[in-house]
């Protein structure tokens, strides 16, 4: 059971956590991260790249069907590629794909990808279900967004919108079977619902299990005898971005003062009932190279904040604006009580998911007219270092092109992103992600605020479910113990 | 005690309404009144570390998702409420009644469209079209109560004519004016207390819908944005932890419930009482 319902049954058309959950069910990519975060061959055998980094060459897994009957074979695969990369198709999950390959063609059994620039993290890329492989039929058909037909162990059957995704076991799967006869999945926005089924029997899984009932599965009672709770590290950052172009905030030592005046461990002690770490830079644990918070960093320092805001002439404060979706509003409304205690007065105004995209990913001028200040927002890009930067900070992801919500514009910090994404040599890199780190900090176009474990909730009788670092669900390798439920989650 | 002409004692229900709604609404204004004053805490003030905390001697009704204590957000809500109630109902009173007098006297035409305006506002449920109105203004507490007055203004216009039209036609209307008792006297002592019965009524029973409504809409988020501790949001800030804590969505439902309840018996107890046929 999910907190929400699959935005689309194409995996290139979403960017969503829990449509990739129900979509990682029918699709495969050409590599896949194994338990241990290492690459390993899924639709491909192996691979080998260019001295220069920039071709990259893939032998694909021979006799792998799709769904409808079609052989996934390298014609297939890159007709499935062409499309990611069409720019006449618009495609949600295409946008990083489209920055960094520059072609597709095949060559005899194998597919080569030609890049625009070295890029380090092509490998995890090719790892994301955005760019998973999908039939040529079903593509041409343009039936994709509502019936799923990829390679994967679990074959759709039926998508009843509002209720429920019906799957069933792919007899003809080349790895190994399925365990279930097949998966049903449902959602719903309420937390305390997804509790209620786990403990009824109404759901088998549920994620992401809301912090607040974690511990009813730790202590004696009935929660504890049904289910039990597992939390993994996890790599989505939540944070506030700043609007550069509002005064005060094209202020650094405003900017900064905000992010002295948040007590992170407070949040992460009373938002995530310790479920989570202080993040105190744009990037997440799970990078090599990311920094983590200094001593006092994740406290705050109000005298420093009030001083910094003196010194701007702000020492009586100011009114900004906060735009945030209903799963977020906790966070805005700890942080206004935060900003409080040095005279900043945020207003926070909720908003239905449409609206708040057209808010967030709004142009200057709307965002000026609006007087938007401050965007609350999660980001998750496990493992990818560039997918943490590129899309927040460059000044060419600025929106509505992306997500650098606050328009921050630094022609260094562009050079530095460029460098680390083009950096084959792991030192180096790290080096040089330090520097952007540290820039950021000094500049704060961004307020990381923290990560927060992956929580989910499994019934007794089921094994092997497990969830990525961005709260992605898995659960192909979930099977019935003893006398576990048929259906699964 | 009164006694039937069987001798069977009867219970006068008109006098327990009246004095049960009349105690609780006193309480809760002296509560508002008195309450902050005892209390002296920032119902808004956070304690991120001790979130979901249970009823206890420290904090009565337990702490929020917030750490913030519910006791003192509630007390402080009190008079949220009661601003609440003062606003809707100023606002449909002060436009509905002189509406529904000028129909009463307007010529027929002018009347029938009024009335008819009128009914097509009846004929919409009042949530529906409070949330009407909100989405189209925008969410917040002012708009929430201009929304909720809005659909309150109807029961004023028809209240107010149809009791103008009735004390026109009143054969002792008639009688006092045969009799030569000045308009002045007339307006005073006699229209006056067949108009403020009715009126009474109808404003203590309004006021049990503008708690509801209000809490609705902010249950909703449309209405009291954070981190003002109005009772409906504070109900929809606990939805979030049922199962695992009570306290934050129990205690504002039981002090919405015992405010509309107060409220209705008050204004029951005042039409028992105030209404000429109950009166022996």
């Amino acid at each position: 059971m999910l907190t929400e319902a699959p935005r689309s049954m194409d995996p290139a058309d979403q960017n969503a956590t829990a449509t990739r959950s129900v979509l990682s069910s029918f699709y495969e990519t050409l590599v896949q991260f194994d338990e241990f975060g290492h690459i390993r061959p899924q639709l491909a055998t192996d691979w080998s790249s260019s001295a220069d980094g920039l071709e990259w060459r893939f032998h694909i897994r021979p006799n792998v069907f799709f769904h409808d009957g079609l052989p996934c074979d390298v014609d297939a695969v890159t007709a499935s590629f062409r499309r990611l990369l069409d720019l006449a198709i618009p495609l949600a999950g295409a946008g990083v794909s489209r920055t960094v390959i520059r072609s597709v063609r095949q060559d005899g059994g194998s597919i080569v990808f030609t890049l625009k620039h070295p890029y380090a993290d092509f490998l995890p890329l090719l790892t994301m279900t955005q760019t998973a492989v999908v039939s040529p039929d079903a593509a041409r058909n343009g039936t994709l967004a509502l019936h799923a037909v990829g390679t994967g162990p679990y074959v759709f059957e039926a998508w009843h919108s509002g209720d429920d995704v019906l799957t069933h076991r792919n007899p003809a799967y080349w790895g190994q079977a399925a365990s279930f006869d097949g998966l049903k999945w449902i959602w719903s926005s309420e937390p305390s619902v997804l509790n209620m089924a786990l403990q009824t029997g109404d759901a088998d899984v549920v994620v992401p299990l809301s912090p607040v009932f974690a511990n009813l599965y730790r202590e004696q009672g009935h929660a504890a005898q049904v289910a039990s709770v597992h939390a993994s590290p996890g790599a989505t950052l939540f944070w506030a971005a700043l609007n550069m172009h509002l005064k005060p905030l094209d202020d650094a030592r405003v900017r900064r003062a905000l992010s002295l005046a948040l007590d992170r461990t407070a949040l992460v002690a009373g938002l995530l009932h310790g479920y989570g770490q202080p993040a105190c830079s744009a990037l997440t644990p799970d990078i090599h190279g990311a920094l983590p918070c200094g001593v006092n960093e994740a406290h705050a320092d109000l005298s420093a904040a009030r001083a910094l805001l003196k010194t701007a002439g702000l020492e009586n404060g100011f009114s900004i604006i906060a735009v945030v979706q209903e799963p977020e509003e906790p966070m805005a409304e700890a942080i206004q009580a935060m900003w409080k205690q040095i005279g900043v007065r945020l207003e926070i105004r909720r908003q239905e998911a449409g609206v708040w995209v057209q808010s967030a990913f709004a142009p200057p001028d709307v965002k000026a007219h609006e007087q938007t200040g401050v965007i609350l927002t999660s980001w998750s890009a496990p493992f990818l270092a560039d997918m943490q930067l590129r899309p927040i900070y460059a000044s060419a992801s600025a929106a509505p092109q992306s997500a650098n919500l606050g328009f921050f514009a630094d022609l260094s910090l562009d050079a530095l992103i460029d460098r680390a994404a083009g950096s084959e040599e792991a030192a180096q890199r790290q080096a040089t992600l330090k520097e952007i780190q540290i820039l950021l900090k000094q500049q704060v176009p961004v307020l990381p605020l923290y990560v927060a474990d992956t929580l989910y909730g499994v019934r007794k009788g089921v094994e092997g479910v497990s969830a990525g670092p961005d709260g992605e669900i898995l659960v192909l390798k979930a099977r019935a113990s003893g006398s576990g439920p048929e259906r699964a989650p | 005690m009164m006694r039937n002409r069987f001798g069977v004692p009867v219970f006068r229900r008109s006098g327990t309404t009246f004095w049960l709604g009349g105690s609780v609404c006193s309480f809760l204004l002296l509560m508002a009144m008195l309450g902050p004053l005892i209390l002296n805490a920032d119902p808004s003030r956070q304690d991120l570390y001790h979130v979901l905390l249970p009823p206890s001697f420290a904090h009565p009704c337990g702490t929020d998702a917030f750490g913030r204590d519910i006791f003192v957000r509630l007390v402080y809500g009190l008079r949220l409420t009661l601003g609440e109630i003062t606003v809707s109902l100023i606002v449909a009173a002060g436009i509905g009644i002189p509406v529904g007098l000028f129909s009463a006297m307007a010529p027929r035409w002018l009347d029938n469209a009024i009335m008819t305006v009128s009914d097509v506002l009846f004929a919409f449920p009042g949530l529906i079209l409070a949330l009407l109105i909100v989405s189209f203004l925008g969410p917040g507490l002012f708009h929430a109560l201009l929304a909720i007055a809005a659909f309150s203004v109807p029961v004023y216009v028809r209240l107010a004519r149809t009791m103008l039209v009735r004390i026109h036609h009143a054969t002792w209307m008639e009688a006092l004016t045969v009799l030569g008792v000045g308009r002045t006297r007339i307006m005073v002592r006699h229209v006056f207390p067949n108009v403020v019965t009715s009126l009474l009524v109808q404003l203590t029973l309004s006021s049990g819908e503008v708690v509801l409504a209000a809490a609705s809409l902010s249950f909703l988020g449309l209405g009291a944005q954070p981190p003002l501790p109005e009772w409906g949001t504070m109900m929809s800030d606990g939805r979030n932890a049922l199962g695992a804590a009570f306290w934050p969505c129990l205690f504002p439902g039981l002090a919405i419930a015992m405010t509309v309840i107060g409220l209705n018996c008050l204004g029951d107890g005042i039409r028992d009482r105030l209404d000429g046929r109950n009166k022996k």
